[in-house]
């Protein structure tokens, strides 16, 4: 190739426009969202820095006390503070659902990108597959494995990874079906590169925002999910401070007449899943445009 | 020009900006044109011209966002300070469009029938007069087997076919003028020939209005009696299709023929306009085609020109009556615009 | 007589047909030959099969039956084995009509011309970035262009990277379908130049898929016109545009605009 094209083309043509930083562009309700989510995430992290009390200490003579300056959300049954039970309650009733997320998305990628990318037989076994988890409602995923390894919050994440893996895999076929008809996959192919190297290179990385609102919508649900395990008695096991157990607990101490900390740990879930929620409805329209 | 059947003035539209701290963008400076009744008028342009938005503008066809300021008046009545019902009317009986993609704006789960009587029974027509009156509307356009294709469903015919079943319910309630948008930049050159002989043969037969929207000159100035060339939303040249493709007056209108490749000479190199075509907002000082044109000089950057009469027609170039039409026209060696 | 660079022969695919329609036949029988360093057009409209051919010939799609050739020897063009596709690329490469989608959104221009120089199994002497430094001035971009992503190119500039990274290998053959279809008039000339200019510079074969009888005329030395699946007629480009032996690449011709020319109607019914 000899030298300098003599058809030139060296207009500066950078389109796209400066644009606002991305926290103005999201959205006054995504962005309260965003906040509340980083308060709750980082206190769960950070709380033994945080909590005042030690949330698993009882002192029976300050049980089912209302809020009060000493301890602002009152206290439970057994006399241990309801903010640090919140607190480190998040641990498991946050972290524990993000494992699943993480779990079943990889897990969904995984089979999604497999099976758009060969298509034919593979596609219809993954599909036939995902078509039979999905009439399986999660719970039942979560109550067999509790069956069988017995109660506590490894078995229902292991459950409930089971139970949202067909979500993100039929999300993730579909846009990478739709990634995959595009010309520069076609290039890549030709070029002579690998099947899974075109996947990893080109067509998953294009269809990120597409994963990523897949599993913060699904967030919310694993929160409740979890949530309802625990409450059943087949999650966290007690003493572990959860929200889930905490409404459990909370509405013993409700009856007897000490409403605070089932309505702390209800306003908490509904709190957290409604601010993923909103999260992942923006995400997706984003995507959708 | 008065009685003219539409009279756009000083059109300009602008769109919200996306940028940070900026306002809105120009799309469309300063537009004016008029077509008479019964007349067609092409207009061409490439990207960033702000042909389109031009013609939606017609029938105040904004989406969310879009704001425009001038006049549109249609038949004596002011497009922009219609209520809406007047404005009901406007797009249901007098004027129509059709676009690039027939397919996008078509039912696709409703038959091709029930979508070309909609219209008729909505203003009252009983569906078996309406069936009738598609039916020969359809031969009109060539379907012959008219009842066969209102049994089907879109996805069933051909980008063609589709196309003239969408001419077919544009008229079908005797508009006074038809907008059409690019509307065989997707058919094959063949169909196009059919769809403009078409639109050719109602226009002659309805005295029918057309403003025809493309960005393929030699197109617009076999079909239609007039011929206006937009860059960077505004108007740059307009005339007689015949004086266009003889006699342009503006460089612009003259690269653009001069820079397409011929069916039957072949160049060692085609005269090229260097960079690339712009929007309204991307313009600078001046003539927004100056930076490309190779007939400009310093007084160029200075001035915006304005539309002035030329024998014929208008033309916006400060150097109008210095080059005085004389621009090259087609295939004359293999020189840079 | 020397072999051919590319010989096409009796070439047909036959996509099956869904539940209740027939097979479709998209390609019918048909053959040719691309000589080093000719430009070779396929003409045709939609439905002709021209872009099945051309996706057949870069193995996006695999031939029913027939075989392709090159240079004498009979190219497995159904493979789907990397090694084998790459030895392909090394030969044949293909620009689409799509500027827009082309190219990975993702990507720089480095690193998309850095990929398809990777191909290239030459020991090089210069450092890749000064290898995709030359690319980019031979297709007429600057330097700075590949520090970009697609998203800040305009469309004639993405698709002057689509035509550096078919040619970052030095293939035999590039095949072009469409590829100035969807650029704005005044761009389409900058880029027909640009391809000219590199065909005589480094003696590449074309192969131009086209619907576009001008756009052929001032690029291909032969050309093949094609209609449903057949080729109705070939020969020098000059011989089949203006002394057409069939009545359909007449009609073709005579349905392009040009000054003085009016819309017709055929007696045909429309398909």
């Amino acid at each position: 190739m000899s030298g300098v094209a003599t058809s030139m083309d060296h207009s500066p043509s950078e389109r796209s426009p400066r644009r606002a930083p991305w926290w103005r562009r999201v959205g006054i309700a995504p962005l309260c969202a965003i906040v509340i989510l980083a308060v709750m995430i980082l206190a769960a992290v950070f709380a033994p820095l945080v909590a005042p009390y030690n949330p698993n200490t009882p002192d029976l003579l300050a049980a089912l006390q209302g809020p009060s300056a000493a301890h602002p959300l009152g206290t439970d049954a057994l006399g241990r503070d309801t903010l640090s039970r919140l607190i480190y309650g998040g641990r498991t009733t946050l972290l524990g659902p993000i494992v699943v997320i993480l779990l079943s998305t990889v897990l969904g990628l995984l089979l999604g990108v497999a099976a758009a990318w060969r298509g034919g037989s593979i596609d219809t076994v993954i599909s036939r597959i995902v078509d039979v988890l999905f009439s399986i409602p999660g719970i039942v995923f979560a109550l067999v494995t509790v069956a069988i390894l017995g109660a506590g919050l490894g078995s229902v994440v292991i459950g409930l990874t089971i139970a949202y893996t067909p979500y993100a895999a039929r999300v993730i076929r579909g846009g990478a079906l739709r990634e995959r008809r595009m010309p520069y996959i076609s290039a890549a192919w030709i070029q002579g590169r690998s099947g899974s190297t075109i996947a990893r290179r080109h067509l998953v990385p294009n269809i990120r925002p597409l994963i990523l609102a897949q599993a913060v919508a699904a967030l919310g649900f694993a929160v409740i999910d979890l949530a309802s395990m625990s409450f059943l008695g087949l999650g966290v096991q007690p003493p572990t401070p959860d929200w889930g157990l905490m409404v459990k607990s909370g509405l013993d101490s409700a009856v007897r007449g000490q409403p605070t900390e089932v309505i702390v740990a209800s306003v908490a879930i509904a709190l957290f899943v409604g601010a993923v929620t909103v999260l992942g409805d923006r995400l997706s329209t984003g995507v959708n445009k | 020009m008065t009685d003219a059947l539409l009279q756009v003035s000083d059109l300009t539209i602008t769109v919200p900006a996306g940028e940070y701290g900026a306002d809105r963008r120009p799309v469309v400076s300063g537009v004016n044109l008029q077509i008479g009744a019964g007349e067609a008028l092409g207009l061409v342009g490439e990207s960033g011209s702000g042909k389109s938005m031009t013609a939606r503008a017609v029938m105040r066809l904004f989406a969310p966002g879009v704001q425009a300021t001038g006049t549109v008046v249609f038949d004596g009545c002011e497009v922009f300070a219609m209520e809406d019902d007047q404005l009901r009317l406007l797009r249901a009986h007098r004027i129509a469009m059709i676009f690039q993609d027939p397919r996008a704006h078509i039912n696709p789960v409703r038959t091709v029938g029930a979508f070309l009587i909609e219209g008729l029974c909505a203003s009252g027509v009983s569906t078996r007069d309406a069936e009738r009156r598609v039916t020969s509307l359809l031969a009109e356009v060539g379907i012959s087997d008219g009842s066969r294709r209102m049994a089907q469903l879109p996805h069933e015919l051909s980008g063609g076919l589709l196309q003239r079943v969408m001419i077919a319910s544009a008229v079908a309630m005797d508009p006074d003028l038809l907008l059409a948008d690019e509307p065989t930049t997707a058919l094959d050159v063949t169909t196009q020939s059919e769809v403009m002989a078409i639109l050719a043969q109602l226009r002659t037969e309805r005295g029918l209005a057309l403003l025809f929207i493309t960005h393929d000159l030699e197109l617009a100035a076999a079909t239609c009696d007039s011929t206006a060339v937009m860059y960077a939303g505004s108007i740059v040249e307009r005339q007689s299709s015949r004086q266009l493709l003889t006699h342009p007056y503006h460089p612009y209108s003259s690269g653009l023929m001069v820079s397409r490749p011929d069916l039957d000479v072949v160049r060692q190199r085609l005269p090229v306009i260097e960079g690339q075509p712009i929007a309204a907002f991307e313009a600078g000082e001046g003539c927004a085609f100056a930076p490309r044109c190779g007939y400009s000089q310093p007084a160029c950057l200075a001035t915006t020109p304005a539309l002035v009469a030329v024998q014929g027609g208008e033309v916006a170039c400060h150097r109008a009556s210095e080059l005085q039409g004389q621009l090259p026209t087609a295939m004359e060696g293999g020189g840079d615009v | 007589m020397s072999e051919p660079l590319l010989k096409v022969d009796d070439l047909r695919k036959v996509f099956p047909g869904r539940r209740g329609h027939d097979d479709v036949v998209a390609v019918d029988g048909v053959s040719f030959e691309l000589a080093p360093g000719e430009s070779l057009a396929i003409v045709g409209e939609s439905g002709s099969g021209k872009t099945t051919i051309a996706r057949m010939l870069v193995g996006l799609e695999r031939p029913t039956s027939g075989s392709i050739a090159m240079g004498g020897a009979i190219l497995d063009v159904s493979s789907r084995r990397a090694k084998d596709r790459r030895a392909r690329a090394r030969r044949l490469q293909m620009v689409f009509q799509d500027p827009y989608s082309s190219l990975d959104r993702l990507q720089t221009v480095e690193q998309i011309l850095s990929d398809a120089l990777s191909l290239a199994p030459d020991a090089v002497r210069e450092s890749r970035a000064e290898q995709v430094r030359i690319l980019l001035t031979s297709v007429g971009l600057h330097e700075r262009h590949s520090r970009m992503r697609p998203g800040g190119l305009s469309g004639g500039q993405r698709q002057r990277v689509a035509i550096a990274r078919a040619l970052a290998v030095k293939p035999d053959v590039v095949v072009l379908d469409e590829a100035v279809a969807a650029l704005d008039v005044s761009i389409q000339a900058q880029v027909l130049n640009l391809l000219k200019e590199i065909r005589e510079t480094t003696g590449t074969a074309y192969l131009f898929i086209s619907h576009d009888l001008a756009v052929v005329n001032q690029v291909s030395d032969r050309c093949v016109v094609m209609r449903q699946g057949r080729v109705v007629e070939q020969g020098t480009t000059a011989e089949v545009l203006h002394h057409p032996q069939d009545s359909y690449t007449q009609q073709l011709r005579d349905a392009v605009p040009r000054p003085g020319w009016s819309p017709t109607r055929s007696a045909e019914a429309p398909r």
